[in-house]
């Protein structure tokens, strides 16, 4: 299972207080990690590259506005990044229910990938949509447990400190997300 | 096979995956379920596949970043900014002479802190060192030595350096010199105090005077 790399968390808090001072280099270093886990997590949540672009930047406007707030001795950067992150996206399913019923056909924006063969590509991206399809089914918990863990590589402590939950029930979620994954996939090669 | 059953082996096979035990091993531990870990460690595969698919366009955190606006320089140092985005290389300008400024005023802590170390030095040097008659007297013509260097001329008068032949930097230590010779003078002084007292016939005299006691 891969891991995203991240510095040591004293070594980013020691970047958050020097961003909550001012200093732009700081930020921009804070933002250079945080990034692309945090696009990743957003583009899963919502399975619209471009939404996740718009969400992406949101969030990291929300933490530049905010930063004067975050208490560098209480509270774990990544835990705040993502906390910002899931919050966003809350916020946009929201909006989005009020305005519409979600489409839970929705396919996700195809990414430029012409290395392979047509062949091959074709077949690795059925499958892949199938499980982002599947993915859909979970519930939001069971969803943000599913990308936090086995797509961004997070550690079960560390998902614990974003969603707020003690680490057996991070691992509960985790098994039971997966044998609802499985149980669909088998549901949709039967049919 | 109740759902919890499932739920627990399949808890244990993704905790002895994590530990880094490989999937043919782990599925030779739970025999009757050699099916369901397949279907499960492959999903774990696909999705652990997607984290290098999904990549965001790196303009998007250059517009991020652009958005930010301008804060006041933490630092006390004045650096010129460069707005020709082609030296950035990618990276806004303002990092890299924010970085410059930061280490140039690094560079002058650190020469700060190697004076008063060989100040330390020099005053230990004292301590510890009977310096000679003539090795320690110093010319105005070392004054203009920079740090570090050796003290090749040192001794005006050519005679040997001091024993243990230790490295002194002579130009930015004229008040330990002033006190270091006033020390001397103090030295010479006994010494020719002794000598004196050694030459003083007079004493033999006293000595036959005391019967040889």
């Amino acid at each position: 299972m891969s891991r995203e790399y991240f510095p040591a968390e004293n070594g980013i808090k020691r970047l958050m207080q020097l961003a909550k001072e001012g200093d732009t280099e700081a930020f921009g270093r804070i933002y250079e990690i945080y990034f692309l886990p945090v696009f990743r997590y957003i583009y899963f949540r919502v399975q619209d590259r471009v939404e996740a672009e718009d969400l992406t930047q949101n969030v990291f406007l929300k933490i530049f506005n905010s930063i004067e707030n975050f208490r560098v001795q209480d509270k774990s950067p990544l835990a705040y990044f993502f906390t910002v992150a899931r919050n966003t996206v809350i916020d946009y399913w929201r909006k989005k229910k009020n305005i519409a019923e979600s489409d839970n056909t929705k396919r996700i924006v195809n990414m430029p990938d012409s290395q392979k063969d047509p062949k091959k590509l074709l077949e690795e991206r059925e499958k892949e949509e199938t499980v982002l399809e599947a993915i859909k089914h979970l519930t939001e918990d069971q969803q943000e447990v599913i990308v936090l863990k086995f797509i961004q590589g997070f550690s079960n402590k560390e998902i614990s400190k974003i969603l707020g939950k003690t680490e057996d029930a991070i691992r509960q979620i985790q098994c039971r997300s997966l044998r609802v994954l499985r149980e669909h996939l088998n549901n949709f090669k039967n049919i | 096979m109740t759902e919890n059953n499932i739920e627990k082996i399949i808890q244990e096979a993704v905790e002895l995956r994590e530990k880094g035990k490989l999937i043919p091993e782990i599925l030779s531990l739970f025999p009757k379920h050699i099916k369901v870990l397949e279907e499960i460690f492959g999903i774990i595969e696909i999705l652990s596949s997607e984290k290098e698919r999904i990549k965001p366009p790196k303009e998007l955190l250059m517009k991020i970043i652009s958005r930010i606006p301008s804060s006041e320089n933490v630092t006390e140092i004045e650096v010129n900014r460069s707005l020709d985005k082609r030296e950035s290389k990618g990276r806004p300008s303002f990092f890299r002479f924010e970085r410059f400024a930061r280490l140039n005023f690094m560079r002058k802590q650190a020469i700060l802190l190697a004076g008063l170390l060989v100040v330390a030095l020099v005053i230990l040097a004292g301590i510890y060192l009977q310096p000679p008659e003539t090795s320690v007297s110093q010319g105005p013509s070392t004054g203009g030595q920079e740090p570090g260097t050796e003290e090749g001329n040192k001794d005006v008068s050519g005679t040997s350096p001091a024993p243990t032949g230790a490295v002194v930097d002579v130009s930015s230590l004229v008040n330990v010199e002033t006190e270091l010779d006033g020390e001397l003078e103090g030295i010479t002084t006994d010494v020719s105090d002794m000598e004196a007292f050694e030459s003083d016939t007079s004493l033999n005299n006293l000595d036959e005077s005391l019967g040889g006691f």
